[in-house]
């Protein structure tokens, strides 16, 4: 799989190409700033692109923008993006209309090596990524009314895991119970929130995402 | 005309001695007091002055109708006779400004006027005139002549006004003790005829209750008829001088303002031309709608003191500045207004150097506020970066030694404190992060106030309504102070305010930024309790907005911040 790298901080830049090339991936470049981030991934085509959210040249939020670029310009081209602090409106921006190919997570995931390989990995083959404290955020949101409620904590547990991303079978076995037992709480999830049901795992993630952003 | 039927009364008069002397006397001073009173009339309509001036002279008419041959006129007359001698006291006692009488003054004047009407009708029961004076008229009401009567009635009624007189005296005494400098300079003349006219008419009362006549008698009330009679002049007199002084002194201000004074001096050459030490000049701030002295320092107008008397200013429809000065002073409203006139574009100037050293005082004030929240704020965090994040990195310090000696021997052991440590370092890095937002949220300085708003509503554990954001970007300040703003107030309604619902509404108004937050809590919230709003309203007035919190007990609570925003 073939990636690019983006961050100004060349120390960490450096320890996610080491990881990442440990773990199999094929670094084709590393960019520096925003502009180069662009230039690289338009020349390479990568499956993905791992990109920091601050970089220069106005050390705000480029990375989140570069990557919005990339998203609308390269459908084919995985963004996973990684912050430092959790922003779920950034999170939702990045997502837009699709959750294909697309990821926010904290920074600090990188150290989960093999979740953090994990979510690269979805994201290039065109799922999604969101850090769970994203989800936490989106899901905890005070509503009134509120129609989450209404789930069991086990269906919850699973609506969180299906918002960042998961497979069925991933959620099975973070959860340790057997897929099918999965496919239940999902149909009842999407029955009590009133969600059509989805079949692909990023398609998923919008419709929960569209529902929690409501 | 009155006089003139007086005069004719006196010439004609069977019973009065030197009766040319008699009718100029009696036109000079009936005359002068409704002369006198009239004009005083006419200048201050508000001033009891004029009207009392007035009634004196007819009252002294009256009494000189004693010198008809016509009993019943006559014995009216001597019933009334010393009537004016009540209202010309009753005068002095509201002069200089004809305001209502104190009420020691009112009871002494109350009890005058029953003492000369009441207390004459006895004399006129049981006396018979015709017996002192051969050629007065007859007593139409005697009952019966009754000598012993007379002098003991006499007695009591001298006895009761020399009481009354010394009170009067005392009176006019302790007034003068509390007069203004000027009003002391003008009122002199007055005061020391109505002192001379109490002393005389003491002298008159000694003399009858020790039962002297004739001459001596005589004497006396003629002389007590002088500085009767030069009381309406002197009044007139008083009035021109102050007239006269209050002219020269606008073209005395006139010259000295030429001659720029120094700063704070215009107080000084005001105070002299209004001949009053005790005043006070203030300038008006319309930015900060206050009133502020020379030197910039806030200065609240005295409203409610009845001895302050409160001029403004203007200048082009503008407010300038207040002059506050001696409610006391005579005359003073119009020549107040002269002087402020003749000042004005001298006032105007030192308005503005006040206003400066305002604008001065007040950044100085702030820059001092926000060296505290700073401290405070550096303060706050070294203690959430010490007792937060350190103590977990040092306890997964320790936690990663331990593992690390016990790797080889215990390598389940190591391996759950590696664990631990692991998580030690999640809660810092969560920590961290928390820290991080506090000092300054990332996304405000990316993407402005509304997604930052929109993520502080999302985060709170009350549902949130965004009435209304901005569009596009404010200066940074501004938006740090509204984002606070509304972070503090939605920690409070978490906190304290057990609201069900909050709303959040940001608006541009007028060159300000108008940031509301409103909930449908307890209310009750005080601003004096907790650093939290407090804090809060310093970092707005820094910024010279106001803050305003509306927090009735069981009415929900509502912060309001407005912030300059051009």
């Amino acid at each position: 799989m073939r990636v690019v790298v983006a961050d100004d901080s060349v120390l960490l830049r450096e320890g996610v190409v080491r990881l990442l090339e440990e773990k199999g991936f094929d670094v084709v470049a590393q960019a520096g700033d925003a502009e180069d981030l662009i230039r690289k991934v338009n020349a390479h085509k990568p499956d993905v692109a791992v990109v920091d959210i601050r970089m220069p040249p106005t050390n705000t939020d480029d990375g989140l923008r570069a990557a919005l670029e990339i998203r609308a310009a390269l459908p084919d081209v995985g963004v996973l993006v990684l912050s430092q602090y959790v922003e779920e409106g950034y999170a939702l921006e990045l997502v837009g209309d699709s959750a294909g190919g697309v990821g926010y997570l904290l920074k600090d995931r990188v150290a989960d090596v093999d979740r953090f390989v994990d979510s690269v990995r979805r994201v290039a083959e065109g799922g999604s990524a969101l850090d769970p404290e994203v989800v936490a955020q989106l899901v905890g949101r005070a509503r009134r009314d509120d129609p989450l409620a209404e789930l069991t904590p086990r269906e919850r547990e699973v609506l969180e895991l299906m918002a960042e991303g998961r497979s069925n079978n991933a959620i099975a076995a973070q959860m340790i119970v057997t897929e099918r037992a999965v496919e239940k709480h999902v149909t009842s999830i999407f029955g009590k929130l009133g969600l059509p049901p989805a079949p692909e795992d990023h398609r998923r993630v919008l419709a929960v995402l569209a529902f929690l952003r409501a | 005309m009155f006089g003139l039927i007086d005069v004719a009364l006196i010439l004609t008069s069977n019973h009065v001695e030197v009766r040319g002397a008699w009718a100029a006397a009696a036109l000079f001073v009936g005359w002068g007091f409704i002369g006198a009173g009239l004009f005083a009339w006419s200048r201050r309509p508000d001033s009891s002055i004029g009207p009392l001036m007035v009634a004196t002279g007819f009252a002294w008419f009256v009494n000189l109708v004693t010198a008809s041959n016509v009993p019943a006129l006559f014995i009216g007359a001597a019933i009334l006779s010393s009537v004016y001698f009540v209202t010309a006291i009753h005068m002095l006692l509201a002069a200089p400004h004809g305001q209502r009488l104190a009420p020691g003054d009112r009871r002494i004047v109350v009890a005058g006027y029953l003492l000369v009407t009441l207390g004459s009708i006895p004399f006129a029961l049981f006396t018979d005139p015709a017996k002192n004076c051969e050629d007065c008229p007859s007593n139409p009401l005697m009952i019966t002549d009754s000598g012993t009567f007379f002098d003991i009635w006499n007695t009591v009624i001298s006895l009761i006004g020399l009481v009354l007189i010394v009170l009067v005296l005392r009176s006019l005494v302790l007034r003068w003790r509390r007069a203004s400098r000027p009003e002391r300079r003008l009122y002199a003349p007055v005061y020391a005829a109505g002192v001379a006219l109490m002393i005389a008419v003491i002298a008159q009362l000694g003399l009858q209750t020790s039962g002297s006549e004739g001459a001596a008698l005589d004497i006396v009330f003629i002389v007590s008829v002088v500085p009767l009679a030069l009381v309406p002049y002197l009044f007139v007199a008083a009035f021109v001088r102050t007239r006269m002084a209050q002219g020269g002194a606008v073209s005395e201000l006139m010259t000295h303002l030429a001659e720029a004074p120094q700063p704070g001096g215009l107080r000084d050459a005001l105070a002299n031309a209004l001949d009053d030490r005790t005043l006070e000049l203030v300038y008006w701030l319309p930015e900060g709608q206050r009133y502020v002295d020379f030197r910039g320092r806030p200065y609240e107008l005295p409203e409610d003191d009845p001895s302050r008397a409160i001029h403004a200013v203007a200048r082009d429809g503008q407010c300038v500045a207040a002059i506050i000065y001696d409610a006391t002073l005579i005359e003073a409203d119009a020549h107040v207004r002269a002087v402020g006139a003749a000042a004005s574009l001298a006032l105007q100037n030192e308005r503005l150097e006040a206003e400066l050293r305002a604008k001065v005082d007040e950044l100085r004030r702030s820059r001092e506020r926000m060296l505290k929240i700073g401290l405070e704020e550096r303060r706050r965090l070294e203690r959430d970066l010490h007792d937060g994040a350190q103590q977990r990195l040092v306890a997964m310090a320790l936690n990663i030694r331990l593992a690390r000696a016990k790797l080889n021997e215990d390598p389940v052991a190591a391996d759950r404190l590696l664990a631990g440590a692991g998580e030690e370092l999640d809660s810092a890095l969560e920590e961290l992060r928390e820290l991080a937002r506090g000092i300054h949220p990332a996304v405000l300085s990316d993407r402005g106030l509304a997604t930052a708003l929109e993520t502080l509503a999302n985060r709170a554990p009350v549902p949130v309504e965004l009435a209304e954001l901005p569009n596009g970007r404010l200066p940074e300040a501004v938006e740090l102070a509204a984002y606070f703003v509304v972070a503090e107030a939605l920690t409070n309604v978490a906190k304290y305010a057990n609201a069900t619902h909050a709303k959040v509404e940001v608006a541009r108004e007028n060159g300000r930024l108008v940031v509301e937050v409103e909930d449908d809590g307890i209310g009750g919230a005080n601003p004096e309790n907790g650093t939290g709003l407090r804090g809060l309203a310093d970092r707005i007035a820094v910024l010279e907005g106001r803050l305003e919190i509306d927090s009735e007990r069981g009415a929900g609570t509502t912060v309001r911040a407005q912030i300059p925003c051009a």
